[in-house]
């Protein structure tokens, strides 16, 4: 679990991360919307102003028009103009008119400030009726001071005007006063702009000013007075407008037709052109102004309460989100995630409890689908995995009796070998025995020849000797006849020959001894050259045989030589074999441990989805613990055998230094006791 | 778990993959026959190859390379033992080669019983390999016994495997081994399994007591073995040796020999050209002089 945010707080942050980046983009803009609002107000405020004005003005020069009109064709009037002396004509108008002029001046509620004027159709004044009488009120000439009278002369048409006078801007209706064809004169009714000041409503933020065009303005009215910029005249300041440089720029610029816009700080303002009446000539400029501080800050106030309306609002969305959210998806997934994890702990079996129809209703019925074929899978995996453990333990058990005997034909393939190899070099060992016996046979044969042949030179002197002793023998017996003669002489000698028969004897009995010896010295000689001579024929026999031994044992040589080279070929045949019995035996060794190593897989296979439960409600642990029973004993002793190698290798470590011959203690072995075993 | 499975089985892999190398085999063959005496000429590279996979397995090395800087590092010693149990050949069977202990109990201890004053036999299987020589020795001189008041034996087993110590030790066999034991011995002398499906044979105690067995290394220059024996059996370990080795063998094994005791070599095995105190009485018997 690395995101520990739940989809709550998930759905939460991305919101407010977009409704903050909301709020800094809106501030700008809400600022924009301000200053944009407070223009387009104080625009439309100020063509309202504009237009009301210019309405009011139209409405006091119609109103100016009807009035000098309604005079215009009075009787009486017509009748005053009748009469040739002005005087008269100006008294009679004054007199006749005044009921008239009181009843206008309550109608129109302007009370005097209702003037009226009549001109002379010579552009002369008749009278006027503000004056008191003979206080130049009338009389005097028009012609150089205003061009609408002249107008009114040249068109015999009525005309309205505005004009500035010291008193603000001066309403006029002229109209003429035509009396069967005739032009007579024309009569001019005349009010203030105060009037039109008091008549246009303003706010306290509100300001309203006219400039004057120099040129238009009533001279008569006293210039210097009024301060001026560029061509105009500021009059009719309203509660001190502030006439700041950029207004006086403004001015000096202005076109005099459209709306000019000039703001400085808070205060917006306008300029509008004046026409002395529809169509006419410019005769001022109003300047509308307007501080906006009061509306930018009424308008910043709404901004605040919209903007905590709308966090208040998004608050609410948050929290509907949160509750939806949990109602919607927390709570389900809480519950799915539920039996989720009763299923990832191990129970297949277990069946998935959200049912409502919405998604994530379709997500748990795929799941449960999806659990459903697992458990399938998990159930022929199972199977299969049981076949491949008893076949994987059958191959190991196979495999391991395989491998053992593998080994033990290897070495019994080695030991023939070796003893092969020992033959062989104990048959090349005979082959040199043998050849160094050959010589040695050679060697007495020759020495036995050479003695054959001293036997044979000595029988030929020992005839030689016998022939020499017969020789003696006879000479013996001569001498014995000689002796018994001389005896007998000597006998017959007496006492003389007493000491010669004496000698007589003796060499008688000499020669008797000489004679019996030379009889066996023939006798042993004639033996000797007897047997010298089967001596001789024995030896000749005898370097006959040793000429056939040495033939024989040359022929041994030869044979075995040939039962050395068979040996050899035997020997390289088996070593032939051994080789390939020994990576036999590697072979077998690797494939018990590979099947070993089989069988441990699937043992782990087992055993990583033995904690599920996936048929019958039985984890895979219990029909292993099955299998193992019906399998018997033979496996725990497999298993215990490999068991007492391994630990003969880590537990037998006999100290030995192997220079210094034998000690060893294998000390009471681990199988002291024979209750494994039993008498045959 | 799984990934563990995984890379072992791709170690498995590589080990089978692995070769023996000239200069490995050179130098392992150079220190085996130096130190062991078993010979070990270049047409051994594929078995000692095969051989020695076992301990790469066991130590989970991949490469022979490593396993020989391994085995001849520091601290190895421990490994030398390991390489030799595997790289030794250790056939042996029960009643192997008859004609000896035939001999032995229709010459040799008639004789012995006759003439020693102490009636004690003393025989030292040298190379006794798992058991099956002594035991078949201690059987063949129980008979003896049974027949011949207050005769007694003792037999000392020595070899350079330990593994093979360790089977000599337990003196337990697979029912196959002694099948050319007969009924009538197998009941007097050996055990069987109780449960049928081990199938094992147990040689028994009284057996058992009479041996005696220990690590020796025939090259050692000395023993260290202080008793005199009647008989040595050294049947087939020379096959291995060459014959200067096997001359210092069979000299130093016959200090130990009683004067008139007999030494029995194994069938291929012979004293021709070498000079031993022994004197031949038939082939592979040997009488010390
Ligand atoms: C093939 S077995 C012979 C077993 C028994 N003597 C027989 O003939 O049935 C040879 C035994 O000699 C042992 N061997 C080989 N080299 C040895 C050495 N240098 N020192 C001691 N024993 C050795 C081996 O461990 C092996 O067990």
């Amino acid at each position: 679990m690395k995101n520990k945010f739940s989809i709550g707080t998930k759905l939460l942050i991305p919101t407010s991360v977009v409704i903050l980046l909301l709020i800094i983009i809106m501030f700008p803009i809400m600022k924009g919307l301000k200053n944009k609002n407070i223009k387009t107000q104080a625009t439309v405020q100020a063509e309202n102003v504009r237009n009301y004005f210019n309405a009011t003005i139209s409405a006091s020069q119609q109103e100016a028009l009807q009035i000098s009109s309604s005079f215009a064709i009075m009787k009486d009037v017509k009748k005053a103009y009748s009469i040739d002396d002005i005087n008269d004509s100006k008294h009679f108008i004054r007199t006749a008119l005044s009921p008239e002029i009181t009843h206008y001046k309550n109608l129109s509620g302007l009370g005097d400030d209702l003037k009226l004027h009549f001109h002379t159709k010579d552009l002369h004044s008749l009278w006027r009726s503000w004056k008191k009488q003979g206080d130049n009120d009338g009389g005097d000439d028009l012609s150089g001071s205003r061009n609408s009278i002249k107008d009114v002369v040249n068109t015999q048409k009525p005309i309205k005007t505005i004009e500035m006078g010291v008193s603000g801007f001066v309403i006029r209706g002229i109209s003429p006063i035509i009396s069967n064809g005739e032009y007579l004169g024309s009569v001019e009714a005349i009010f203030t702009i105060d009037k039109v000041n008091t008549q246009i409503k303003l706010n306290e933020d509100e300001n309203l000013c006219i400039f004057s065009k120099i040129k238009n303005f009533n001279i008569s009215a006293g210039i210097n007075r009024y301060d001026s910029v560029g061509r105009y005249l500021i009059i009719s300041e309203k509660k001190g407008v502030e006439i700041n440089p950029e207004l006086k720029d403004a001015l000096r610029s202005y076109d005099e037709t459209s709306m000019k816009f000039i703001k400085t700080g808070d205060v917006v303002q306008f300029l509008f052109p004046i026409y002395e009446y529809e169509g006419g000539d410019v005769i001022a400029v109003g300047c509308y102004s307007y501080n906006t501080e009061m509306i930018a800050n009424s308008i910043l106030s709404l901004q605040k309460t919209l903007l905590i309306f709308v966090l208040i609002g998004l608050f609410v969305i948050f929290g509907i989100i949160i509750i939806m959210g949990r109602i919607a998806i927390t709570k389900p997934i809480q519950i799915i995630n539920k039996d989720l994890k009763i299923i990832s702990d191990g129970n297949l079996l277990h069946k998935m409890s959200y049912t409502k129809d919405d998604e994530l209703g379709l997500l748990v019925k795929e799941l449960s689908l999806t659990f459903a074929s697992i458990r399938k899978v998990f159930t022929s995996v199972n199977k299969a995995n049981g076949d491949l453990r008893r076949a994987s333990e059958h191959l190991n058990y196979t495999s391991q009796d395989v491998s053992q005997g593998a080994s033990e034909q290897a070495a019994s393939v080695e030991e023939v070998s070796a003893s092969m190899e020992q033959m062989s070099a104990n048959i090349e060992q005979n082959v040199s025995n043998a050849k160094k016996t050959e010589k040695e046979v050679y060697m007495a044969a020759a020495a036995v020849f050479e003695g054959n042949k001293v036997v044979r030179k000595t029988t030929d002197l020992m005839k030689l000797v016998s022939e020499k002793i017969v020789v003696i023998s006879e000479i013996a017996k001569q001498t014995n006849i000689l002796a018994l003669n001389a005896s007998v002489e000597s006998a017959s000698a007496g006492e003389f020959g007493k000491g010669f028969s004496v000698i007589a004897k003796e060499i008688r009995q000499l020669a008797e001894d000489t004679q019996s010896a030379a009889v066996e010295i023939v006798k042993s000689t004639s033996s000797g050259v007897t047997s010298a001579e089967k001596a001789v024929s024995q030896l000749a026999n005898i370097i006959k045989q040793m000429e056939n031994s040495s033939e024989m044992i040359k022929q041994i040589v030869v044979a075995s030589t040939e039962q050395k080279n068979g040996v050899d070929q035997v020997t390289n045949g088996i070593e032939q074999l051994n080789k390939i019995t020994q990576q036999n035996a590697a072979v077998a060794e690797e494939m018990a441990t590979s099947s070993e190593e089989l069988a441990g897989q699937s043992e782990a296979l087992a055993e990583s989805i033995s904690q599920y439960l996936f048929s019958d409600g039985k984890g895979l642990n219990e029909e292993l613990l099955e299998n193992e029973q019906e399998k018997g004993d033979g496996k725990v002793v497999a298993k215990e055998k490999v068991y007492k190698e391994t630990q003969l290798i880590s537990d037998d470590k006999p100290k030995i230094d192997d220079n210094t011959g034998f000690s060893i203690n294998l000390g009471k072995s681990d199988l002291d006791n024979d209750n494994d075993f039993e008498r045959f | 778990m799984d990934k563990n499975n995984i890379n072992k089985t791709s170690d498995l892999q590589s080990l089978y993959d692995a070769k023996l190398s000239d200069t490995d085999f050179d130098k392992l063959s150079k220190y085996i026959q130096g130190e062991y005496g078993i010979k070990m000429p270049p047409e051994k590279r594929v078995m000692l190859q095969s051989r020695l996979q076992k301990r790469l397995r066991a130590l989970n090395i991949a490469s022979y390379s490593d396993y020989v800087k391994y085995a001849f590092g520091n601290n190895s010693s421990e490994e030398i033992i390991h390489m030799i149990d595997v790289v030794s050949t250790n056939k042996t069977d029960f009643f192997r080669e008859p004609s000896h202990f035939d001999f032995m109990k229709n010459e040799i201890l008639p004789e012995f019983y006759a003439n020693s004053p102490t009636k004690h036999f003393k025989v030292w299987s040298a190379g006794c390999s798992s058991g099956e020589e002594p035991y078949t020795i201690a059987m063949v001189l129980s008979e003896f016994a049974l027949q011949n008041a207050s005769f007694d034996y003792s037999i000392f087993g020595t070899d350079i495997s330990t593994i093979v110590l360790k089977k000599a030790f337990d003196a337990i066999y697979p029912l196959t081994a002694v099948d050319v034991v007969s009924l009538e011995m197998k009941k007097k002398y050996l055990l069987k399994s109780k449960k049928k499906g081990d199938n094992l044979v147990r040689v028994i105690p009284t057996l058992r007591n009479k041996t005696k067995y220990g690590r020796l290394n025939f090259m050692a220059p000395s023993y260290n073995v202080t008793e005199m024996y009647d008989l040595i059996f050294c049947r087939n370990v020379l096959i291995y040796f060459d014959r200067d080795n096997q001359e210092r063998v069979i000299n130093k094994l016959c200090e130990n020999l009683k004067p008139g005791g007999y030494f029995f070599l194994g069938h291929s095995e012979s004293i021709t050209g070498i000079k031993v105190p022994l004197k031949h009485i038939q082939p592979t018997v040997f009488r010390k002089l």
